[in-house]
C-alpha cells in the first residue's frame, strides 16, 4: 500500500508528527472515563461511551511500543471509523495531540525510509513533506486492525 | 390456475394460513372432547371458509377436497354420525393435505402425493355415511337444523333497586356469575341515569343493564342466577330466536349510534326486534335524519379502517433503535442532573422539571418494550400437536394442558425458548410419563398429565413444565452417573444432588441431537439455551410422583436487573439472576488449597476467586464476597464494593470491538460511563 495524494490530520506523539486520512477520522473528543477490559493487550486502553456506542480505545503510543506517558489535558482520543471484514466499526485512539490539516499532492510524497522510524516501519506507508516538516503517513487500518486478526485466528482455533 | 390476481392470492394464502391454524387447534380440541358441538361447528365454519376462499381464486383441488370434507364435517355437526378415532385422525390427515396444497400454491413445497389424496377422500367419503344412507339415500336431504333449537338466547334486562349495595346484592358478580354460566353475547349498560361526579352518591345504583346470553343449558341456568336477585330486584329474562340474534351479532352500528349519543339503547333493541337493517329503519320511524345515518356509516368505514390498520409490522431493530435511543436520553438526563448538582444550580423549580421528564422517559419507554411484547400462546400452542404425536409414537396416553397462553413477554425471547421447551416436553414422554400398563400397576390414571403453563412473576416470566410421571429417580442417576464415570460409586445421591445431576454436560446419553432420532436432548444444552437469554431453569421432583421444571425467564433482553460492583476499582454489573448472596468477606473463612481458595457455602465447598485479579485488573479492596451461580454450580467473587441496584440497557461490546472473555455486554451508567456486565456462566465454566 502506498500513500495517497489527499487531505490529512496531523497527530503528535513524542517529537514526531503522524498523519492520517482525514476521510477516516470521525471526530475528535476530548479526554473521557476509560472503562477497563479484562486480559487485553496493554495497548487496549479499554472501551468508552460515544453516545450510547460502546467503542474501543487504543494507546497509540503503547501500540508503537514507545514509552507510556500519563494522560493530561492536551490529550485527546481520535475516533476513526475502519473496514473491518466487511463491516465498518468505530475505534479510538488515544494520541499525545492532534495538530493541523495538510493538504499532500503526490510531489510531496515520498516512500517510507526501511530503516531509522521509531515504529514499526509496517505501519508507515510514506513520508509526507510540507515546508520543512516531516509527516509520516499511517496505514491506520492496519494499525487498528492487526491485532484484531490475531485475536479471530485465535478464536477460530478454540 | 391461470391468469390469478396476486393480490387475490395473497389474501387467500393469508385467510388459509389462519384457518389452518384454527383447524389444527380446533382438531386437537375434538381429540380431547370428540362430541363437543361447538367445536365441531368451528371446525366446519373453517373448513367452510377455505373451500369459499380456494373457490373463489380458482383453486380447485383444494376446493374440492374441502367440499368432501365438508360434508363429512356436515354429518358430524348435524349428529348423523358421531364422531370416532378414526374420523379424527382423518381430519388430521386431510388437514395436513390441505396444508401441503396451500404451501404448493405459494411454491413452498411439492403438491401432496396423488395416491395419498384418494386415499384420504376415500376414508372420508366412507367414514361419511349415516347408517340411513345405505338404507335410504334420501334421508340425507332432510337434515335437521341444529342451530334452531329456540331456547339457546335470551335477553336479560337487570333493574335494580336504588340500594341495591344495601340488600347484599352486587350487581358486578351477577353478572360474572352469569358469565361463568351461559355466553355472553352483548351487554349494554345504561348509564344514563347515572347523575354528574358532583352529586354522585356512591352507595346508591343507578345502573342496569340489557344482556344477551347464549345459554347451553337453558332459561333454568339463568334463573338459577338470578333466585335471589329477583326477589327485589327487576329481572326479565326472555328468550330471543336465532335469527334475532343474529341481527344482534351484525348491531355494531346500533351500538355507535347509542354511543353518539343519538338514541336510548331501549330504542335500538325495539328496532332490532322488527329485524330490518337498522340504519334503514331508524330514518323510516324518523327517530334520526339520514344525514345522521349516513355520517356515522362513514365512521363505521373509519373504524374498520382503523382496525385493519391495527397491526402494522414493524421490524424489531426499529424498536432496538426506539429502545436505545431511550436509553440516551436517561444517560444524557442523569448527566444534566449530574453537572447542575455540581454548578450548584439545582433549585425545586430544576428539580421538578427533571421528575417530570423522569416520568416521561419511563413511560416511553415502557411503551416501547410492551410493543415488543407478544402473547406466549403462538410458541405455546403448536406444541399439543408436537406432544400429540409424540405421545402416539411412544405409545403413550397424555393428557396436555397449556395454561396462561397470554403471558406476554419480549418477542426475541419467544423465538429463543421454541426448542429448549421442545426438547423438555420431549424429555417428559421419553423419560417422565410412563407407559398406559405401567401407570395402571403403580395405580395412577392411565393416561400421563403434562402442564405447561407460562406467567408472570416479580417481574419475569416463569414458564413451568410438569408431569405425573416417574420423577427424577436418586437410585437410578446414582447408577448411571457412576457407569458414566461422573462420581465415585459408594454413595447413594440425594434427590437435589440428583436434580443437578441431569445437567452435567457428561450426563444425557444422546449426544448428538436430532429430531429424526426421536431422543431427548442433553439437559446441559437446554440449560445453556436458557441462559443464553439470561434465565435459569429450577427442577422438583419425587420419585413416582412426577417433576416439575421451572424456567425463570427476564421480560425482556434489552433491559435487566443488575447488581453494580467495584473490583479492582473497576465498576462492573452482574445481572440480578446470577447474584445469589453477598456479605462482608471474612478472610478467615477462606481455605487455601494447593491450585485456589475455597469457601464453606451451604454445606459444600465452592470455588472462590479474587474478581479483580482474575480479571486483571489493579489489585481492590476486598472488602465483600459475592456468590453467584450459573445453573447448579456456585462460585464466591472476592469484591471491593457493591454499590447497588440497577435496570440496565444491555449494549454489544462485538458492535465495533469484539467478544471479551467473560463479559456478556456493557451498559452504560447513569454518569455516561461504560461498565462491563459480567457472565457468570463463563467465569464458573473456565473453573472446570
Amino acid at each position: 500500500m502506498e500513500a495517497k495524494a489527499g487531505i490529512y490530520l496531523t497527530l503528535r506523539l513524542g517529537k514526531e508528527a503522524y498523519g492520517i486520512p482525514v476521510l477516516k477520522v470521525q471526530e475528535i473528543i476530548g479526554r473521557t472515563e476509560i472503562t477497563e477490559v479484562p486480559r487485553m493487550p496493554a495497548f487496549i486502553k479499554g472501551v468508552i461511551n460515544l453516545r450510547g456506542k460502546i467503542i474501543p480505545l487504543m494507546d497509540l503510543r503503547l501500540k508503537f511500543k514507545l514509552e507510556e506517558k500519563e494522560y493530561t489535558d492536551r490529550t485527546v482520543f481520535v475516533v476513526l471509523e475502519v473496514n473491518f471484514g466487511d463491516r465498518k466499526r468505530q475505534m479510538g485512539i488515544v494520541v499525545d495531540s492532534v495538530s493541523e490539516v495538510v493538504k499532500l499532492e503526490d510531489s510531496m510524497i515520498e516512500p517510507p525510509p526501511r530503516y531509522g522510524v521509531e515504529v514499526d516501519s509496517d505501519f508507515i506507508i510514506g513520508m509526507g513533506k510540507q515546508n520543512e516538516k516531516v509527516i509520516m503517513l499511517l496505514d491506520i487500518e492496519k494499525v487498528l486492525t492487526e491485532n484484531e486478526m490475531a485475536f479471530i485466528a485465535e478464536e477460530s482455533k478454540e | 390456475m391461470s391468469n390469478l390476481d396476486s393480490e387475490m392470492l395473497e389474501v387467500f394464502l393469508t385467510d388459509a394460513e389462519e384457518h389452518l391454524s384454527i383447524l389444527e387447534n380446533e382438531l386437537l380440541n375434538l381429540e380431547s372432547d370428540p362430541e363437543n358441538p361447538e367445536t365441531i361447528k368451528t371446525i366446519f365454519r373453517s373448513m367452510h371458509t377455505l373451500k369459499g376462499s380456494a373457490g373463489f381464486v380458482n383453486l380447485t383441488e383444494i376446493e374440492s377436497f374441502t367440499h368432501q370434507l365438508e360434508g363429512l364435517m356436515s354429518a358430524l355437526r348435524d349428529e348423523r354420525i358421531s364422531n370416532s378415532p378414526e374420523i379424527i385422525e382423518v381430519l388430521f390427515q386431510s388437514k395436513d393435505i390441505i396444508h401441503q396444497m396451500v404451501k404448493a400454491v405459494s411454491s413452498q413445497g411439492d403438491f401432496p402425493d396423488q395416491k395419498k389424496i384418494n386415499e384420504v377422500e376415500y376414508l372420508i367419503g366412507k367414514l361419511g355415511q349415516t347408517p340411513e344412507d345405505t338404507a335410504n339415500t334420501r334421508e340425507k336431504d332432510k337434515t335437521p337444523e341444529i342451530d334452531t333449537k329456540a331456547d339457546r338466547y335470551f335477553r336479560i334486562e337487570m333493574t335494580f333497586r336504588k340500594d341495591v349495595y344495601e340488600t347484599g346484592t352486587d350487581p358486578l358478580l351477577l353478572i360474572e356469575d352469569l358469565a361463568a354460566h351461559c355466553i355472553i353475547r352483548q351487554s349494554v349498560m345504561k348509564i344514563k341515569d347515572v347523575p354528574p361526579l358532583p352529586t354522585l352518591d356512591p352507595f346508591i345504583n343507578n345502573l342496569s343493564w340489557k344482556i344477551i346470553v347464549e345459554s347451553p343449558d337453558g332459561k333454568k341456568a339463568i334463573d338459577e342466577v338470578f333466585i335471589f336477585a329477583s326477589m327485589d330486584n327487576e329481572i326479565i329474562v326472555d328468550e330471543i330466536t336465532k335469527d334475532e340474534m343474529k341481527i344482534m351479532d351484525d348491531s355494531r352500528f346500533g351500538e355507535i349510534l347509542v354511543k353518539e349519543g343519538y338514541l336510548e339503547e331501549s330504542e335500538i333493541i325495539e328496532t332490532l326486534d322488527k329485524h330490518q337493517k337498522i340504519g334503514e329503519e331508524l330514518v323510516k320511524d324518523g327517530m334520526v335524519t339520514r344525514k345522521v345515518v349516513d355520517s356515522i356509516a362513514q365512521k363505521q368505514q373509519e373504524i374498520r379502517k382503523i382496525q385493519r390498520a391495527s397491526t402494522l409490522r414493524i421490524e424489531t431493530e426499529k424498536l432496538d433503535r426506539i429502545l436505545e435511543s431511550i436509553g440516551e436520553v436517561v444517560v444524557v438526563k442523569s448527566r444534566i442532573r449530574q453537572i447542575m448538582e455540581r454548578k450548584g444550580w439545582m433549585d425545586l423549580e430544576e428539580e421538578a422539571a427533571l421528575t417530570e421528564l423522569d416520568r416521561y422517559i419511563n413511560h416511553l419507554q415502557k411503551d416501547v418494550m410492551d410493543t415488543r411484547m407478544v402473547a406466549i400462546k403462538d410458541t405455546l400452542l403448536p406444541f399439543r400437536r408436537l406432544v400429540r404425536d409424540l405421545a402416539k409414537k411412544e405409545n403413550k396416553l397424555v393428557n396436555f394442558e397449556i395454561k396462561g397462553e397470554s403471558t406476554e413477554l419480549d418477542k426475541t425471547i419467544t423465538e429463543k425458548i421454541k426448542d429448549p421447551l421442545k426438547h423438555m416436553l420431549r424429555n417428559s414422554i421419553d423419560h417422565g410419563i410412563e407407559s398406559p400398563e405401567e401407570r395402571v400397576r403403580v395405580g395412577k390414571p392411565q393416561a400421563g398429565y403434562i402442564l405447561l403453563e407460562a406467567s408472570h412473576q416479580n417481574g419475569e416470566v416463569m414458564i413451568r413444565i410438569q408431569d405425573d410421571g416417574k420423577g427424577i429417580d436418586p437410585v437410578n442417576v446414582t447408577g448411571k452417573a457412576i457407569e458414566k464415570g461422573l462420581i465415585e460409586p459408594g454413595r447413594l445421591l440425594t434427590q437435589e444432588e440428583a436434580n443437578k445431576m441431569i445437567f452435567n454436560p457428561g450426563f444425557s446419553t444422546a449426544k448428538v441431537v436430532t429430531d429424526i432420532s426421536g431422543r431427548g436432548v442433553g439437559m446441559d444444552v437446554v440449560n445453556d439455551n436458557i441462559n443464553l437469554i439470561h434465565g435459569d431453569i429450577e427442577v422438583r421432583s419425587e420419585p413416582g410422583k412426577g417433576s416439575t421444571f421451572i424456567i425463570h425467564i427476564p421480560l425482556t433482553l434489552a433491559i435487566i436487573d443488575g447488581i453494580l460492583i467495584t473490583a479492582g476499582f473497576n465498576r462492573l454489573i452482574i445481572p440480578i439472576q446470577s447474584v445469589v448472596k453477598f456479605l462482608p468477606l471474612d478472610e478467615s473463612a477462606i481455605h487455601h488449597v494447593n491450585n485456589g481458595s475455597t469457601i464453606e457455602f451451604q454445606n459444600a465447598f465452592i470455588p472462590v476467586i479474587d474478581l479483580a485479579s482474575f480479571l486483571g485488573f489493579n489489585p481492590g479492596k476486598r472488602k465483600m464476597l459475592i456468590i453467584v451461580q450459573s445453573g447448579y454450580t456456585h462460585i464466591a467473587l472476592i469484591i471491593d464494593e457493591i454499590i447497588g441496584k440497577y435496570q440496565i440497557v444491555i449494549k454489544s461490546l462485538e458492535e465495533n470491538f469484539r467478544k471479551v472473555d467473560h463479559c456478556s455486554g456493557a451498559t452504560v451508567l447513569g454518569d455516561g460511563n461504560v461498565a462491563l456486565i459480567l457472565d457468570a456462566k463463563s467465569l464458573i465454566r473456565s473453573l472446570k
